[in-house]
């Protein structure tokens, strides 16, 4: 019977390589900063390389590192600050082989890392792009390495933005504004409504169905959900379409929303042509990359009065330069730039912090992690 | 005669005479505005009523576009002339006195202020008055959540950074999602503005109307004009529908704005007399509110020195100049309602859209 029972105490199979996005209820009972052991040996301990390049820091990068520093005080966690990824910084570190996780922000010279600390099995990136921390090939092909990021938390943020610069195009608030400032009044123009409109939402993650949530409970949209594989009916989506079909989805819908991510399959994927066949008077709205879309091909749509007007979170190139054609009068009324913001929110950084606190107790029991990223597909 | 009577008793239906009164020309002059757009849409809906009537074997109906006593006086048999419709017009107190039997008023609009300050209209218990309604819950919902996620979206800040080519670093801004949404006024509108902010945006809605019978859709909670402070007290957004009554006069004053949270902001489709303008702009330049969306205001059209042109204000408010309502699919839905009334008078019928005329709104409650 004592045989037997020790038999049964078995460590719990480690599989990190799942994808679960809902928070567990074993995590939920977790009380804050304490570790109830409900076996000694289901918790590992970790060592963590909490890698931040100051060379980019701004503000906000500081604050983050205080929120995370605060995540990462942890009974069953040990870690190091480092601003450097490379250099006397990381020389001096000893016993590299005993760190096992990187928490760092969206920047490739992870590889310079993963060159020197080689028993790493999880990376987690504290932003949601991927688009450089996936250009460290030691990242990309280690299969052993699961990465995950913080996407779900700027969809509420961002479906806003999209509603709101939908509505100030389909309203007129751009004509009004220039009647404002010429103090002038003017009589009513019938204007289109957004209810029961087509939109086609690209990219049908978790900025996309919250994006097709609001479109279709506010306002009774009909939604395409557009990815690279159909499948089943995705939530609020009343069709799927396939990213390849990208000319005809674009010429049936009268809004278009971009939340598509920055992979080797998405460059420059709303070309010229693409844009050629846009439906008259359609908004366009861009909540995932610049790099996916042909800035003149978009340019030439919204001076040809093709399209009615944009609403550009993100652009090809960042910060826009003082010479960018979209600070251009002709483009004045027919685009709305938020420099890459509207994803920003007070309490968004405890909401990081949230998922990073998350996944530690995942990786240090053994549970699958959320956020998981495909390496392949790039997001 | 005993044969007419016969006739007309044993048929169903009422041989009607109306006279669609059109005020589409007359109110493109007072106005002075020429755009075709605005003239290609008053000649639509004036060729959408006549539309319903011409296809009404059992109507027969003059349409006047003046109101002339030359073009009145023309008219002959005016005792035989049942109805009358028109839009949100005073004039029609000039109709009615020429034209003694009519018995139904139909207002093409839903606001009917003007229409009732017709003596005649108001004090003759025998005319029924009805109107539009429904036509603009969804375009004036819509501007109230575009224009809401304006100014919380700041994009006025934005539009002024890239007026000078100027990108700026990243500012975090507060949600719509749930966050409190007062309806001032929930009636048709009213409800389709609560139900958009709720369903979409998850928002708590508190209506406030005069009827507190029961709990009325999309809304957590319910309370009468006596809460007006408290309820400003707890809401991050305001949409006013209130229409002007004596009883609404001026009601948004100093009093409620500075109770109101700071950062709220106050959008109005109602209507402007409803709202104290001087205590509105100083509540927006001294920042306690975060913006205004403005589809109505108390004087219309806005004159070029109004103050509302105020370098102070340029970045607060949003005039929209009383356009959000007019819509392309409008015409053809007027006048669905106003020939379902047809039908409904010809047989005898109770009326739809029947108008309380002490207040000016809808008799029954939705």
């Amino acid at each position: 019977h004592i045989i037997f029972f020790f038999l049964m105490i078995r460590r719990p199979p480690r599989s990190t390589q799942s994808r679960s996005s809902a928070a567990s209820d074993v995590y939920k009972r977790q009380v804050h900063g304490e570790v109830k052991f409900g076996r000694a040996m289901s918790m590992r301990k970790l060592k963590v390389l909490f890698a931040i390049n100051t060379g980019v820091l701004s503000a906000s990068l500081k604050e983050l590192e205080t929120v995370v520093s605060k995540v990462l005080q942890k009974p069953f966690v040990d870690y190091t600050p480092v601003y450097n990824f490379q250099g006397p910084e990381i020389d001096k570190i000893k016993n590299k082989e005993l760190y096992n996780v990187i928490c760092t922000t969206d920047n490739k010279d992870v590889e310079y890392l993963l060159r020197d600390f080689k028993n790493i099995e999880w990376v987690h990136d504290l932003y949601t792009g991927c688009e450089r921390i996936l250009q460290s090939d030691l990242l990309r092909n280690n299969d052993k390495i699961v990465l995950t990021n913080c996407r779900d938390v700027s969809k509420i943020p961002l479906s806003e933005f999209a509603a709101g610069s939908t509505l100030y195009f389909l309203r007129n608030f751009p004509f009004f504004e220039e009647q404002k400032r010429k103090r002038e009044w003017h009589a009513r123009i019938p204007l289109p409504f957004l209810n029961q409109k087509h939109v086609a939402i690209f990219g049908y993650g978790s900025v996309g169905v919250e994006v097709g949530r609001v479109f279709k409970q506010a306002f009774n949209c009909r939604i395409t959900a557009v990815k690279r594989e159909t499948g089943s009916l995705p939530p609020y989506a009343d069709a799927v379409a396939r990213l390849d079909d990208i000319k005809k989805v674009v010429s049936q819908n009268d809004v278009i929303i971009n939340c598509l991510p920055n992979t080797p399959f998405t460059q420059q994927i709303f070309s010229k042509e693409v844009f050629e066949n846009f439906k008259k008077d359609s908004v366009f709205v861009n909540v995932g990359r610049g790099t996916t879309v042909d800035e003149d091909g978009l340019a030439d749509a919204l001076l040809r009065g093709q399209i009615l007007g944009a609403g550009l979170d993100v652009t090809a190139q960042e910060p826009l330069p003082k010479e960018s054609r979209w600070f251009d009068e002709q483009f004045r009324h027919k685009v709305l730039l938020t420099f890459h913001s509207s994803d920003e929110y007070p309490e968004l950084l405890e909401g990081r912090g949230k998922i990073l606190d998350e996944n530690l107790h995942k990786f240090a029991k053994g549970e699958p992690l959320i956020n998981v990223v495909n390496k392949k597909a790039g997001y | 005669s005993f044969f007419i009577s016969i006739f007309f008793f044993s048929s169903r239906r009422r041989h009607t005479r109306f006279l669609p009164v059109s005020w589409a020309r007359r109110c493109v002059q007072e106005t002075g505005v020429s755009t075709g757009a605005i003239k290609a849409n008053l000649k639509r809906l004036d060729s959408s009523v006549q539309n319903v009537l011409a296809t009404k074997p059992f109507v027969d109906f003059k349409p006047i576009y003046e109101y002339t006593s030359q073009e009145i006086s023309s008219i002959p048999n005016k005792d035989s002339y049942d109805v009358v419709v028109t839009g949100d017009t005073s004039d029609v107190e000039v109709i009615l006195k020429e034209f003694r039997n009519v018995k139904w008023v139909h207002n093409l609009y839903a606001g009917c202020e003007s229409i009732l300050k017709s003596p005649t209209l108001k004090d003759n218990k025998e005319i029924t008055l009805t109107r539009a309604k429904n036509v603009s819950n969804i375009p004036l919902a819509e501007f109230s959540v575009g224009s809401s996620l304006f100014f919380l979206r700041n994009f006025t800040f934005f539009e002024k950074l890239k007026r000078n080519r100027q990108w700026h670093a990243r500012v975090p801004l507060p949600f719509l999602n749930r966050k409190t949404v007062a309806v001032f006024g929930y009636g048709a509108i009213g409800q389709e503005v609560g139900r958009q902010f709720k369903q979409g945006f998850q928002t708590r809605v508190i209506a406030v109307d005069r009827n507190t019978d029961k709990l009325p859709p999309y809304a957590d909670e319910v309370t009468t004009m006596a809460n007006i402070k408290q309820v400003a007290a707890q809401s991050d957004i305001i949409v006013n529908v209130l229409p002007s009554t004596p009883a609404t006069q001026k009601v948004f004053n100093k009093e409620i704005f500075d109770a109101c949270k700071k950062g709220a902001v106050f959008v109005n489709i109602g209507r402007g007399m409803t709202v104290n303008e001087d205590d509105l702009m100083e509540a927006l330049i001294s920042d306690k509110l975060l913006g205004a969306g403005l589809d109505v205001t108390d004087n219309e059209p806005i004159n070029s020195t109004s103050k509302w042109y105020d370098e102070k204000l340029q970045d607060k408010i949003l005039l929209t100049l009383h356009s959000q309502d007019e819509q392309s699919e409008g015409f053809e839905f007027r006048a669905k309602i106003f020939e379902e009334n047809v039908m409904r008078f010809a047989k005898g019928e109770e009326l739809i859209n029947v108008v309380d005329k002490v207040s000016g709104l809808s008799l029954i409650h939705i």
